[in-house]
């Protein structure tokens, strides 16, 4: 079965192309679910509605499958809480201030 | 710099919660007051206050940007307000769409959010009405 940790190095391989810091250290997901085999992520955007919604899906769907011992992944979008700059992680803070950001 | 509660606004038309609350700090930093604005209802109640300018992100979902210029550049009411638009350096198409419909200035994601200070300096200059045109 593969482990949190597993789920969590996957998900910093992938970004918003909009955005240049990986969308777990951009607190994009909110809640990342392993049961046996399967494993279900939800996660929102800071945009509702952004078009690159299923392409950023269907490519974290892709990189979960390979992931030893994963059979099945589903990736959710939930737009409630909305994301606001709190959901940050220290280095996502980081790389967005040393590209100008205030956050 | 502590905006004046009576002071400039600077209208920040942008559905992207991190774009929006970046940009509505600089702006405020710089001491205008920020409006942000997320749907064209909300933009166009905006122009009633007559804002010293507008910055729209080309990308946004919730509002068709380039046909909001078109609106605003259209209407002799709202036509003199500065417009400063950005999106992605790839996004070529929206920046001349944007172009097209009058937007005054064009930027990417990433000048906008290192040097939005430069770059509004810049707007007003080149948006300044000719001496004794006024």
């Amino acid at each position: 079965m593969a482990t949190r940790d597993q789920v969590i190095e996957v998900l910093k391989t992938c970004f918003d192309p909009e955005i240049p810091v990986n969308i777990w250290d951009l607190g994009l997901i909110y809640d990342i679910t392993i049961v046996d085999d399967v494993v279900n992520v939800k996660m929102t955007l800071t945009a509702v509605g952004c078009s690159l919604g299923p392409q950023i899906i269907a490519e974290i769907e892709s990189k979960l499958l390979g992931i030893d011992g994963v059979e099945n992944a589903a990736v959710e979008m939930v737009w409630s809480p909305p994301w606001s700059p709190e959901r940050l992680t220290d280095d996502g803070r980081l790389s967005l201030q040393a590209m100008g950001f205030s956050v | 710099m502590r905006p004046d509660p009576e002071g400039p606004q600077i209208v920040v038309a942008d559905d992207d919660l991190l774009f929006s609350s970046h940009l509505s700090a600089s702006v405020a930093r710089l001491g205008y007051r920020p409006v942000v604005v997320r749907s064209d209802a909300a933009l166009q109640a905006s122009l009633r206050q007559s804002p010293r300018a507008v910055i729209v992100n080309l990308a946004a979902h919730g509002f068709d940007a380039a046909e909001a210029i078109r609106r605003i550049k259209g209407d002799d009411a709202t036509r003199k307000i500065p417009l400063l638009g950005f999106c992605g350096h790839r996004d070529v198409e929206r920046a001349r769409a944007a172009k097209t419909a009058g937007c005054d200035a064009v930027t990417t994601n990433g000048v906008i959010t290192a040097d939005l200070s430069r770059l509004l300096e810049n707007l007003f200059e080149s948006t300044r009405p000719p001496a004794g045109t006024a």
